[in-house]
């Protein structure tokens, strides 16, 4: 078997990513290595709002690098018409990242959202500007402050302007709709005319930003920017780029991951229909056709020949034999705290609690499959990709073909789903080696089964929580140990590729705890292997919340208390009691009922500093009818800070509901001799039309950093459901996916 | 040489005819707006009609459209379609949208043959197409809604 430990036992909470999360960096700001300002221009009319991004380099004065010159990077244009365009610098994926970064911007700025009249996609700029990748929901957090201050900034340089104009105060105008009034003459001008004024663009230093009562478009459920062109077919996602004279190319990727080509029939491929070309690349047999129908056919005859990895003498039922084993004696241990072996020793074994966890390998089967096109000109590679993370991919590209940034022309497309696959970057790598061979651009298609096979995985791991109590059922000690695969060689940061840090999307979640125990323990140990590993719509608190929220389930229960108040005894949190709180009182009216049952967990993450925080809570009720378990409701309380539009958290809500049933009772990727034993949606099956639960959602008020949902519910959700199922067997759900065995066992009927 | 009509326009063409529907409307005559998610007819995202039956275009040679009208998302001119895409707007339905056009083209057949579809009827006629995004609660809402707006109409 090839696996070894990947780390010695060492204690890494000092590099906890936490304090640099993985999700973007919302410490940016602070960080003295970068720095990213606005700045005012005005060009052909328009008066235009950039950030400009000054490099490490280019400050420090090293010469290391020529890339090192600072970028401007357009956020909104105000023309001269007083319409306006937004610059959206983030990957849509239908999660609202392009209308927030507006709601932002206008409300500031106090526009009339109906001017908004053109969204341009930015391109990738050719230095590292982190806040452009969207991953962990982390659009609306960044723009936070950014955007916000760039609407304020812009707003306050047209004021003063008028103030000039006008020769009046400051106190005797207002701003209103993309227009500034001088309330006792009322005499107005519109942010247009105004633009087309100014002498001087820069920025005031002196602005102020709104406070909540003041906000127009913050909190407002205004329709997605990205609707419209969604409901006719107008909307081009990467599969629907073309090009003059572009050619379809498939790549046959080797079935075992790590494996090598031998040798492929080339001879044949090229007799088919269709065909241009064939050849190999690092990453497989590369067949361009006129079409993707007969590039696709032509796969059938190429015959590849594989020198096989070690990986092929591994399956995912041996991978997990191995985890099992070592839950026992973790390689690493995290924020120890206490003593929490000798404690666990003296406990009484009635005040001892043990669970044992198993998760399967899971992909992200993303509606649009991967696809990239690539053109190599003459003088420019271009790049058309639906990335989420468009930066690394420009660098990785930079770096391997040894590419100035100027040289790289890349734009980012819709995408057609997201969920952390478009986070990394192989297969814009993978199209543009194949243009750097071939004179014409060249698209890139993956077909389900390429996607299925080849994707990247949300690791399988094994898990084990140990705990133990007083008399009252407090927690004394808490240890929680997960062994798994190593993420660090893909992670989605090049920053974090191959640092301990980069491990952390294997296990994070379990080494912080808001329940307090005196002993604390995190144990962690993971294995090497070839099989691409990454993250997933969750990422690792979907599976190391779902242990801990599963423990506490039931050692309240033991304990006879309400699973929500002995949540509630165990932790201070001024955050997390409220929302414990609220999902008390509206579970009442379903509790305590013979033919109701419920389930409840908390969900949350807190970094060390800084404002990356939220909390949330689920209970799930199950009604009986003709002796039938089905669903009733799914209800949520959520402090994910200020509520940037209503509507968009409801639709990211009801999405992460059924991506949560998704993994609670279909996915699993399973590994036979290396190979992924996985197709298409028949054996990869997901939640249909019909699946739907009726979502109840509370909010907290709260004017703290705004964070995203869909992703950061799947902990939470999934928990409370399985610990609903629970209420009724009585047996915790330890294993994902939920077996069909134990649903009809007990008749329960959840899809 | 193949004759067909799309969106009621007549078109003839010498592409290959074993290619699936699917990739002649989008590489050959760049209707984009059907798309592919996973070429075995399992998820619905290739759903057009063919002389008005939803059909999943991936799994549908070419040749067997000869003679036969195919109607897509690009068609602006079915009603239903366009109840249907005002619903969408108003209830915000799409996510990523990927999977929207193959939600759309399905849920016209619904209201063209059901003129108020009861669940079981909605659940029957949409439980092909898969939406990875989970937009199914406002796929519901907007075919409700539709068939509202359509009986008002008559
Ligand atoms: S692409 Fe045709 S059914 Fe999926
Ligand atoms: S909206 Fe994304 S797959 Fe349906």
């Amino acid at each position: 078997m090839d696996l070894f430990m990947a780390n010695k036992l060492t204690n890494l909470s000092k590099n906890n990513p936490l304090t640099k999360p993985i999700s973007g960096n919302p410490h940016q700001s602070e960080n003295p290595s970068r720095r990213t300002f606005l700045k005012c221009s005005l060009a052909g009319g328009a008066l235009m709002v950039s950030a400009i991004h000054i490099p490490a380099a280019a400050r420090t004065g090293s010469n290391e690098s020529h890339t090192a010159k600072p970028v401007r990077f357009p956020l909104l244009a105000i023309h001269a018409d007083n319409s306006m365009t937004l610059f959206n610098c983030r990957s849509e994926m239908g999660q609202g990242a392009t209308t927030i970064q507006a709601q932002y911007l206008l409300d500031e700025l106090d526009a009339d959202w109906s001017l908004l009249k053109q969204v341009e996609q930015a391109g990738a700029d050719p230095q590292q500007f982190g806040p452009q990748n969207t991953i962990g929901a982390i659009s609306s957090f960044l723009g936070w402050k950014f955007h916000r201050d760039a609407g304020a900034q812009l707003r306050q340089l047209l004021v003063n302007q008028a103030m000039a104009i006008w020769q009046v105060d400051a106190e005797s105008l207002y701003t209103q709709n993309s227009y500034i009034y001088h309330r006792p003459t009322g005499q107005k001008l519109s942010y247009g005319e105004l633009a087309g004024l100014l002498k001087d663009t820069t920025l005031p230093e002196k602005f102020t930003r709104k406070t909540p009562e003041q906000y127009t478009q913050i909190g407002r459920s205004v329709k997605r920017l990205d609707m419209a062109e969604k409901v006719d077919g107008r909307a081009k996602f990467g599969i629907d780029v073309s090009l003059p004279d572009m050619k379809t190319a498939v790549l046959i990727r080797p079935p075992v991951a790590g494996s090598q080509l031998i040798s492929f029939d080339a001879k044949s491929v090229k007799q088919q229909k269709g065909v241009l070309d064939t050849f190999s690349i690092p990453q497989g047999v590369v067949i361009v056709a006129d079409n993707y129908w007969h590039a696709s056919l032509a796969r059938k005859v190429a015959n590849p020949v594989w020198n096989n990895s070690d990986f092929s003498n591994s399956s995912s039922h041996s991978l997990m034999q191995t985890f099992r084993g070592q839950l026992d004696t973790p390689a690493q241990k995290h924020n120890e705290r206490g003593d929490f072996s000798t404690q666990l020793a003296n406990a009484a074994s009635e005040q001892r609690f043990e669970l044992h966890f198993e998760f399967p390998f899971i992909t992200h089967v993303t509606m649009e499959p991967m696809n990239c096109v690539a053109w190599q000109t003459e003088s420019q590679l271009q790049i058309w990709a639906p990335t989420q993370n468009r930066n690394n991919a420009k660098q990785k590209l930079q770096e391997l073909f040894e590419l100035t940034p100027e040289a790289i022309d890349f734009n980012t497309t819709l995408m057609g789903g997201g969920f952390g696959r478009r986070a990394q970057e192989d297969f814009v790598v993978e199209a543009a080696t194949i243009a750097r061979q071939v004179s014409y651009p060249v698209k890139v298609i993956w077909s389900r089964e390429d996607d299925i096979q080849h994707g990247f995985y949300r690791p399988l791991n094994a898990q084990k929580v140990s705990a133990s109590v007083d008399d009252k059922g407090q927690l004394q000690a808490w240890q929680h140990n997960v062994a798994s695969l190593s993420t660090k060689a893909w992670h989605f940061s090049l920053e974090e590729r191959d640092t301990d840090g980069g491990d952390w999307i294997a296990y994070g979640g379990a080494e912080i705890s808001l329940y307090q125990s005196e002993h604390f323990s995190c144990g962690v140990t993971l294995n090497k292997a070839p099989l691409h590993t990454g993250i997933l719509r969750g990422i690792s608190h979907g599976y190391t919340n779902f242990s801990r929220e599963v423990v506490m389930e039931e050692l309240a229960k033991k304990h006879k208390l309400h699973p929500l108040q002995y949540r509630q005894r165990h932790t201070d949190n001024e955050r997390a009691l409220p929302v414990l709180t609220k999902l008390r009182k509206a579970c009442e009216p379903y509790e305590q009922q013979p033919n109701r049952k419920l389930g409840y967990a908390f969900g949350f993450e807190k970094a060390p500093k800084g404002p990356y925080q939220y909390y949330n809570a689920a209970a799930f009720v199950l009604t009986r009818s003709n002796n039938i378990w089905k669903p009733e409701k799914l209800i949520l309380v959520l402090d994910h800070g200020t509520i940037i539009n209503p509507d968009g958290l409801l639709s990211q809500v009801e999405g992460a509901s059924i991506f949560a049933l998704g993994m609670l009772l279909h996915n699993k990727i399973t590994i036979e001799k290396g190979q992924v034993q996985q197709t298409n949606y028949h054996d990869y099956p997901l939640p249909r039309f019909g699946s739907q639960i009726p979502i109840e959602l509370h909010t907290i008020e709260s004017d703290a950093w705004p964070m995203g949902v869909g992703e950061k519910l799947q902990g939470t959700i999934q928990p409370a459901i399985a610990n609903a199922l629970t209420s009724i067997s009585g047996h915790p759900i330890t294993q994902l996916p939920i077996s069909a065995e134990i649903l009809q066992q007990h008749q329960i009927a959840l899809d | 040489m193949i004759k067909l009509t799309i969106n009621q326009q007549e078109i003839t063409t010498q592409a290959d005819p074993e290619m699936p529907l699917l990739w002649f409307l989008r590489e050959e005559v760049q209707l984009t707006g059907t798309k592919f998610g996973c070429g075995q007819g399992l998820c619905g995202a290739c759903t057009v009609l063919l002389d008005g039956k939803p059909i999943r275009s991936c799994l549908l040679p070419l040749a067997q459209a000869k003679g036969k009208s195919i109607e897509t998302i690009e068609n602006d001119n079915i009603p239903e379609l366009q109840a249907l895409q005002a619903a969408w707007l108003e209830h915000s339905v799409p996510q990523c949208g990927y999977c929207q056009s193959g939600q759309l083209m399905s849920a016209t057949h619904l209201l063209q043959s059901n003129k108020a579809p009861d669940n079981d009827a909605i659940r029957s006629a949409m439980s092909g197409n898969i939406c990875r995004c989970g937009t199914y609660e406002r796929i519901a809402k907007g075919i409700n809604q539709a068939a509202l707006e359509l009986a008002r109409e008559i």
